[in-house]
């Protein structure tokens, strides 16, 4: 999606984060009001509410979990998680060596 | 030097009320795991500890908040070598290929543990697609091709095999949104599988049919890629940048037409 955005159609790389930010926030409200139906009309069916239970846990278990190791934002994730810059070199790698863009 | 701004994933899902458990039983168990994990990949130091700062355990504490220890040392090791299969698929794409050292013999007996561990024995429809029995096989190939993808693996292989159970669960992550909206099963299934095994229950058979959730499947492989997108490793990239919208990556199977 990301990279869509920036080579498709011409966003910024600033700009592509920002559409992709929009694109979650999007189903995670799409998921919240199908889980609250879900969990109203599924009366009698525990499986079906047990496992959208799961489906959010690991949700919102990994959107924390990125934030908590180097996976994602490498050395320099407690910075990120804290403020949300993400600094890279002119060639598209992170500062800690990953890189970011393929623009 | 150039930056860009990341806005707070987690206020997002603040604000809708998601819920966020943290396992009681991490801080006790994350020992275990670690333990685990240093006697997998023993044959290289440098990636013990890259894969020990992933936090898997924490992973798994956070996405299962209500089992016991047992089920979270279980489904933290499946966890480890989902992302180590995920990782070494990725890397075995690039050009020229770049296959971790050391990365098939320690995935093949940490393999052979977890089946002995019955983590892959249960009885029921779902868990059935988690039986390894041609992992080794596909796992000789590997380290006899070095180089060979594994879609040009796989049709050489019967049945059901692990890397084929990793890759159906990973590839709603892979596949676009057009063509993940034509394979709605897809992924779920597994996911399926995983909560039996960790939870130990059994589902109904009629349970993948639930239409809401396959909608809430869909949703849920959303949020988890395009968290992932907006910080992209390396890893990601040398697989050809657009691998994950073109099409699965992994070994691509079908829904089982009887559910």
């Amino acid at each position: 999606m990301m990279c869509s955005s920036v080579k498709g159609r011409g966003f910024t790389l600033q700009a592509a984060v920002n559409d992709t930010r929009r694109s979650i926030q999007s189903e995670a409200e799409k998921f919240i009001h199908d889980y609250k139906s879900l969990t109203a009309t599924a009366r009698g069916n525990e499986d079906a509410v047990m496992v959208a239970n799961a489906m959010q846990d690991c949700i919102s278990g990994f959107i924390h979990w990125i934030y908590e190791g180097e996976r994602y934002f490498g050395q320099r994730y407690e910075e990120v998680a804290k403020f949300g810059w993400i600094f890279t070199d002119t060639s598209g790698a992170s500062t800690d060596g990953n890189e970011v863009d393929i623009s | 030097m150039s930056s860009y701004h990341v806005q707070d994933l987690r206020l997002i899902l603040s604000a809708l009320d998601f819920d966020l458990r943290v396992n009681k039983h991490c801080a006790n168990y994350s020992a275990l795991f670690q333990g685990w994990l240093q006697e997998f990949i023993r044959e290289d130091v440098a990636r013990v500890e890259e894969w020990s700062a992933h936090r898997f355990d924490l992973l798994c504490s956070l996405c299962f908040p209500t089992i016991d220890p047992p089920q979270l040392l279980r489904i933290s090791k499946l966890c480890a070598l989902t992302f180590l299969v995920n990782d070494g698929c990725t890397r075995a794409e690039a050009s020229p290929p770049q296959w971790p050292t050391g990365y098939v013999p320690c995935v093949e007996p940490a393999f052979k543990a977890l089946t002995q561990s019955g983590v892959h024995s249960g009885s029921t429809s779902y868990s059935n697609l988690l039986i390894p029995e041609h992992l080794l096989e596909v796992a000789r190939s590997i380290r006899t091709s070095q180089v060979q993808e594994l879609e040009n693996l796989s049709p050489a292989v019967p049945g059901t095999t692990f890397f084929r159970f990793i890759g159906n669960l990973l590839s709603p992550f892979y596949l676009s949104q057009e063509t993940n909206a034509q394979n709605s099963h897809l992924g779920l299934l597994e996911f399926l599988a995983v909560l039996e095994n960790t939870y130990d229950r059994k589902f109904s058979e009629e349970l993948i049919n639930v239409t809401p959730l396959a909608t809430l499947w869909r949703c849920t492989t959303k949020i988890v890629m395009w968290s992932q997108v907006i910080r992209r490793r390396k890893q990601f990239l040398i697989a050809g940048g657009l691998t994950y919208l073109t099409g699965p990556r992994f070994i691509h199977v079908q829904a089982p037409s009887n559910v």
